[in-house]
């Protein structure tokens, strides 16, 4: 039996001899980041060995000593704000029913948990966390891996238990008896695991999903502590619950010529033309949450979050006080002013000719920079998106010049510059009038279906009347994919 | 020489046109078409390899010069043939069974046709069975299998096992790649070589055919 002590979190643990260091951390709630579910190619479990004094991979560290540690805040999963926010949801009718229910955003990187009063259709209070399954890896493929091996039960448990927590912390809050309703909405690998349900035939081709419509079940079923639980309907194996519900908050059945666009690991994209809705899912990565950057991380304290230009000189807004990382959004920022400045080239490459750095990093602060390799990962992830967006509206026989509007879900939509997200070639040049931020869609959707039945069964017909354009095979979409990869274009 | 210079620097920038030009002004002034092809053409592409791996260009500019590669070997194939030189190997190349993702698998195919191999594409999400019915048609040297997802990568072991079971492992090297795999994980599933990217893999897979060409010649 050998100790680790973790200096800098007065926290002192037990290990055997050969067990993995990042295992031991997770099973002992150290939130450790490991985006690749240890398989040693993120490098974001680092963690610093005071014997050795330097930094080592605990997901490639077998224990066979004592161990001295200090965690650092880059290697730890944040909590995001428990922010308060009042949803409206408009002229919606609503039915007319008591008590109370909690909304769950369910994503694959946090989760946003609403309380709703059913009779007023208010929302009350809202508590957002991090995924707890984010130690099992960042991106829904490295979940459902670590299902295959593990079994569904412990990445369930997880999300189960903060369900409860936070069930417990609204119903103490607001003097609540309980809570009789919970309804879930979150991608399709997510909702197969929030039912208990292992989602390994997601991770293979043909992606097969083993259910896609709305399940209602007792709480106790579910190992909820409410009446009853509704897992939300999904589209197809990439479109999940969270689609179908953008779909329902945003009306989007009922407009024409308009885009809805989810910016996260995943792009969803939805097309309506003359009442037929299309949709197609992209890979864009994780480089917008910051994840496979080299300074990168999501929007939390010691990041800077925006760049711009103030008085011919770069300027920069950081989360916090000292800035120690950079989220996806200020890396566009970045990149639309370097491309702008000529320091890095249409090709992607940055100008030598134009910068003093000899390390070939584009330096920002003393700490941090953008390197070579992240401006080829944002090369990725805009051209992924973008050329989905295009293919969509191709295979319509539509031009960005018919778009009447493009809805933006999804929370780092917020932190986005629009202008230099079109200059860099990640959204559609259409003029600026015709974005709409819709912030947390899934989440307003699920607002929607928990107060109307009615909303809720056209939900779980969706996915019999949209078309699911699988860009993986499409050749249209490589063929633009590899074009869409410069920046020019 | 100058016009192999010319041809070599046409190449790497992509300039498709040039090269079939200047290909075809060497080869009228009476060039040998092997040091067309090995000392300004497979030099270009390995040029073009180097500086991806190196980040400084990235999969466009490949791909550009990919195809000026082919566009040149068009015009030189006839006269290859005529003098009798053959490609120096023959690679396969598949996405695993499960993966549908050929983006990295195209470019691979590119970089392997660029060292003077001859590469025949299988396709997407194969099972062993095909890709043993493909081996025993074709007779490759070597064997490229690529993997995106974490999922898929599984099925290179499985693959790999399978042909250890046909007894196919002994004249076919096996590559591994794909956005997850590690160097640790191929050489856990038994796969003879690892790339990290397009232009390692095309110098892996020339470096097996030149070594399986020498032991043989040793036998």
């Amino acid at each position: 039996m050998f100790k680790i002590n973790i200096k800098n979190l007065d926290v002192s643990i037990n290990a055997n001899k050969g067990d993995n260091l990042l295992r031991v951390l997770q099973e002992h709630q150290i939130p450790i980041v490991s985006s690749c579910g240890g398989n040693g190619t993120c490098k974001k479990c680092l963690v610093y060995n005071c014997k050795l004094k330097k930094e080592i991979l605990s997901c490639q560290t077998i224990i066979h000593q004592d161990l001295e540690l200090i965690i650092h805040d880059k290697s730890l999963l944040m909590d995001s704000e428990g922010l308060k926010t009042i949803m409206n949801i408009g002229n919606q009718q609503i039915d007319n029913q008591l008590g109370h229910a909690m909304i769950v955003d369910l994503g694959t990187t946090s989760i946003a948990m609403y309380l709703l009063d059913l009779s007023s259709g208010q929302v009350i209070d809202k508590l957002a966390k991090t995924n707890p399954q984010g130690s099992f890896g960042a991106d829904v493929i490295s979940r459902i891996k670590y299902t295959e091996k593990n079994g569904v039960e412990s990445l369930n448990k997880l999300v189960i238990d903060l369900f409860n927590q936070t069930i417990h912390h609204f119903c103490s809050s607001y003097r609540l008896n309980k809570i009789e309703k919970v309804f879930i909405s979150g991608n399709t690998t997510m909702q197969h695991i929030v039912m208990n349900i292992n989602p390994k035939s997601l991770g293979y081709a043909p992606y097969k999903p083993v259910f896609l419509e709305t399940k209602v079940l007792a709480g106790k079923d579910a190992g909820i502590s409410c009446d009853t639980v509704t897992i939300l309907p999904s589209i197809s194996s990439f479109i999940g619950a969270d689609i179908s519900m953008g779909i329902i908050s945003t009306n989007l059945e009922k407009l024409n010529h308009t885009l809805f666009i989810d910016l996260g690991t995943n792009g969803e994209i939805v097309l309506v033309k003359n009442q037929k809705l299309y949709a197609a899912s992209t890979a864009i990565g994780p480089a917008f949450e910051g994840a496979n950057l080299e300074c990168g991380s999501n929007a939390i304290s010691g990041a800077i979050n925006r760049i711009y230009i103030n008085d011919q000189k770069l300027a920069f807004k950081v989360i916090g006080n000292l800035p120690r990382t950079i989220t996806g959004s200020a890396v566009i920022d970045y990149i639309s002013i370097a491309l702008s400045q000529k320091k890095i080239l249409n090709d992607g490459q940055i100008n030598h000719d134009k910068i003093n750095s000899k390390d070939n990093k584009l330096w920002i602060t003393d700490q941090v920079y953008i390197s070579q390799k992240d401006i080829r990962q944002v090369q990725l992830a805009k051209s992924a998106l973008i050329s989905g967006v295009d293919t969509l509206l191709e295979l319509n026989q539509l031009e960005y010049k018919d778009i009447e509007k493009i809805y933006i879900a999804g929370g780092f939509g917020f932190y986005l510059d629009i202008n230099n997200a079109k200059r860099i070639g990640l959204l559609p040049k259409v003029p600026y009038s015709k974005f709409e931020f819709i912030g947390n869609s899934s989440a307003r959707g699920a607002v929607i279906c928990a107060l109307s039945k009615i909303k809720l069964e056209r939900a779980n017909e969706l996915r019999k009347y949209v078309n699911v354009i699988d860009l993986t095979t499409n050749k249209h979409f490589n063929d633009k994919f590899i074009d869409k990869l410069n920046f020019n274009t | 020489m100058k016009i192999l210079e010319e041809i070599s620097n046409a190449l790497q920038k992509g300039n498709a046109k040039l090269v079939r030009e200047k290909v075809q002004e060497a080869i009228n002034s009476n060039v040998n078409p092997t040091e067309i092809l090995q000392d300004s053409m497979i030099v270009a592409m390995s040029i073009v390899g180097e500086k991806f791996k190196k980040n400084d260009i990235f999969v466009p500019e490949v791909l550009i010069a990919a195809r000026a590669m082919n566009e040149g070997v068009k015009v030189l194939r006839p006269v290859l043939i005529a003098s009798g030189v053959k490609p120096i190997g023959k690679a396969m190349i598949c996405t695993v069974m499960g993966d549908l993702h050929d983006i990295g698998k195209n470019l691979v195919k590119m970089m392997i046709e660029g060292q003077g191999i001859e590469c025949i594409d299988i396709g997407v999400d194969c099972s062993p069975e095909t890709i043993i019915d493909a081996i025993n048609t074709h007779q490759p040297d070597v064997l490229c299998l690529s993997a995106l997802l974490s999922t898929t990568m599984m099925n290179q072991k499985v693959i790999i096992s399978r042909l250890k079971e046909e007894k196919l492992l002994k004249d076919i090297k096996v590559i591994v790649g794909g956005a997850p795999v590690t160097e640790t994980f191929a050489s856990e599933i038994g796969a003879d070589g690892y790339a990290s990217d397009a232009a390692s893999a095309a110098i892996l897979t020339k470096n097996m055919i030149l070594q399986k060409a020498n032991g043989e010649s040793q036998c």
